[in-house]
């Protein structure tokens, strides 16, 4: 199973309110 | 770890080329840089570094424990903080996680017998942690009063 990475974290965070999950935030320097 | 993610979080990947202003808003300071979020955007945990996969998810369950040990969640909180702990014994996590779960257990029964007990087993298991020197108080003085 592949990960879905979102983008944005403002929209994850919006979509969190909606599901009722935490947000992961993966702030990396490789490429995405 | 993917199915893991995917049932427990929305998960953000924030490259630096791309995302500047979002390292700058959180404060970033080193990469990877990993964070636990609510769904009102408030912050409960971050690490930093690269780990193996049993590692990051002892990381993941600790930092979820920290959501709910936060939100007054002490089962919940308990169950993850143990679990982190369970993930790979030989790390600092493991004590660590058992300081967490035994504080969350004391908070949900004011019982000092949970950190009496935590204090005994982490000075045998885990000596060399900090989190031995820290339940020194509970095995030597007595835990605090409810």
């Amino acid at each position: 199973m592949a990960v879905d990475w979102r983008k944005d974290a403002d929209a994850a965070i919006a979509e969190a309110k909606t599901n009722g999950k935490l947000v992961l935030l993966d702030f990396s320097a490789a490429p995405a | 770890v993917s199915e893991y993610i995917a049932q427990n979080f929305i998960p953000v990947k924030l490259n630096i080329k791309d995302s500047r202003a979002a390292w700058h808003r959180f404060e970033v300071q080193w990469s990877p840089t990993i964070m636990i979020l609510d769904s009102d955007g408030k912050e409960h945990f971050r690490y930093e570094g690269f780990l193996p996969p049993a590692n990051f998810l002892a990381e993941l369950d600790f930092g979820r424990g920290r959501v709910a040990f936060h939100r007054k969640q002490w089962d919940e909180a308990t169950s993850l903080f143990n679990s982190a702990a369970a993930r790979d014994t030989k790390t600092e996590m493991a004590a660590e996680g058992a300081y967490w779960a035994a504080v969350a257990q004391y908070q949900k029964t004011h019982d000092p017998s949970a950190l009496k007990n935590w204090g005994k087993r982490i000075a045998a298991e885990y000596p060399n942690t900090t989190w031995a020197r820290r339940a020194l108080v509970y095995t030597t003085e007595g835990a605090p009063k409810a």
